[in-house]
């Protein structure tokens, strides 16, 4: 089986010393009334997290200033809620699951808004253009932006669910037993979502059958 | 790979690439058909290409600086939420009280409020009875000034005119007593 190779953040991620060691810590000072040493701890959470939260926020919101503003949301809400939090569940599920629940409250909000400029993925591809091109292949990231755009597109058409699912598989890399917990399915269930939301993206894939 | 298809659908190919395995029908198939394979590796290269492309623009998007202050902001909002409930309480006494309470509270406030006007207006009669009371003495302080002033104004004068007179009486200037003859003397006007 071809699966994607692992990639910086997984790798920093791995090097913080047990996320769900640093968010027990947090809780233990939230509950002992030391609030401001719990913060500080909280802030090795976010800086070990925050780029990955703005992957999957900046897919869902296809802006850099949407996902900023639904990233720190995401963190302010998880921060609140850390003395709820239990050691025994799955911290990254925990996250990801107030993560995507903040970008479709932002999605939400911003669907009630009157648009006054292009598509919502306007502003993701605008960024796209300014990549740097001194990477080992400027054709290379050419066509990986290409590709990102055409596929950020697509995805920003798929049903809730199925658009959750692929971006937490591909963008975020979780595996189906992972989404599961997230999205409170079981992974049966992920893989049939999963696999219509690749049927509907056949064309971006660029399907030879 | 449907019934009456060879070769296995995209979707379940990218299932296989993206989810956590293949299922044993499509591992074996896999193993046996080449076509299948590279177009395996063909949707696993574009998924790999459009998430590098994701990564490249948000590397543009938010640099480490970009990153260090959103960090930074996160928890500046952590504190002042902090700061902002132990301040604000939501307030939650007006629900247990009965209905006739506010009432009541209002003919209460009505009543304080004519004892504070009647108490102003007295308060406020307070000062011109303490000025009549006062008159007197206040008028005597005002006034003595000006008694003193004619006095002392009198006084000079006084002296003035003993030193004027005691020089007509004692000095007799020859060249004086011409304009001296000519100067009516007062019994003479009479």
């Amino acid at each position: 089986m071809t699966r994607l190779p692992p990639r910086g953040e997984r790798a920093s991620l791995e090097s913080v010393p047990d996320p769900a060691a640093v968010a027990a810590q947090v809780k233990a000072l939230l509950d002992a009334g030391h609030r401001d040493e719990a913060a500080e701890r909280f802030g090795l959470l976010v800086g070990a997290w925050q780029r990955r939260a703005l992957r999957v926020a900046f897919q869902y919101l296809g802006n850099a200033a949407d996902a900023d503003d639904a990233v720190q949301d995401a963190f302010v809400k998880l921060f609140a809620h850390m003395t709820t939090y239990r050691a025994d569940l799955s911290f990254d599920a925990w996250f990801t699951r107030i993560l995507v629940n903040t970008c479709l409250d932002h999605l939400k909000a911003r669907r009630r808004l009157p648009s006054w400029s292009g598509g919502p993925h306007q502003s993701a591809w605008d960024a796209a253009e300014v990549l740097p091109s001194a990477e080992p292949s400027a054709e290379r990231r050419l066509v990986a932006r290409d590709r990102w755009r055409a596929l950020s597109a697509a995805v920003g058409q798929l049903p809730e669910r199925q658009r959750a699912v692929f971006v937490l598989t591909h963008l975020d890399e979780q595996a189906p037993q992972a989404i599961a917990q997230v999205l409170g399915m079981n992974p049966a269930t992920v893989r049939v979502h999963l696999f219509r939301a690749l049927r509907r993206l056949r064309s971006v894939m660029g399907d030879r059958s | 790979m449907t019934l009456f298809s060879r070769h296995l659908d995209p979707a379940a190919l990218g299932v296989a690439v993206l989810g956590d395995g293949a299922d044993p029908r499509t591992e074996s198939h896999l193993a046996s058909c080449a076509r299948c394979r590279r177009e395996r590796d063909r949707i696993a290269l574009l998924l790999a290409e459009a998430r590098a492309g994701a990564d490249a623009a948000i590397d543009a998007a938010f640099s480490p600086a970009a990153l260090e202050y959103q960090r930074h902001a996160v928890l500046q909002r952590i504190a002042r939420n902090g700061g902002a409930a132990r301040v604000l309480r939501f307030p939650h006494g007006p629900a247990e009280r009965p209905l006739a309470a506010p009432r009541a509270d209002s003919r209460w406030l009505a009543a304080a409020a004519v004892a504070g006007l009647l108490l102003g207006v007295a308060a406020g009669q307070v000062p011109h009875l303490l000025r009549s009371a006062l008159a007197t003495p206040s008028v005597a302080r005002s006034v003595a000034p000006d008694v003193a002033a004619p006095v002392a104004d009198w006084r000079i004068d006084d002296s003035l005119l003993s030193e004027v007179d005691a020089a007509l009486a004692s000095v007799t200037r020859p060249e004086l007593e011409a304009l001296d003859a000519l100067t009516p003397v007062h019994y003479e006007t009479r």
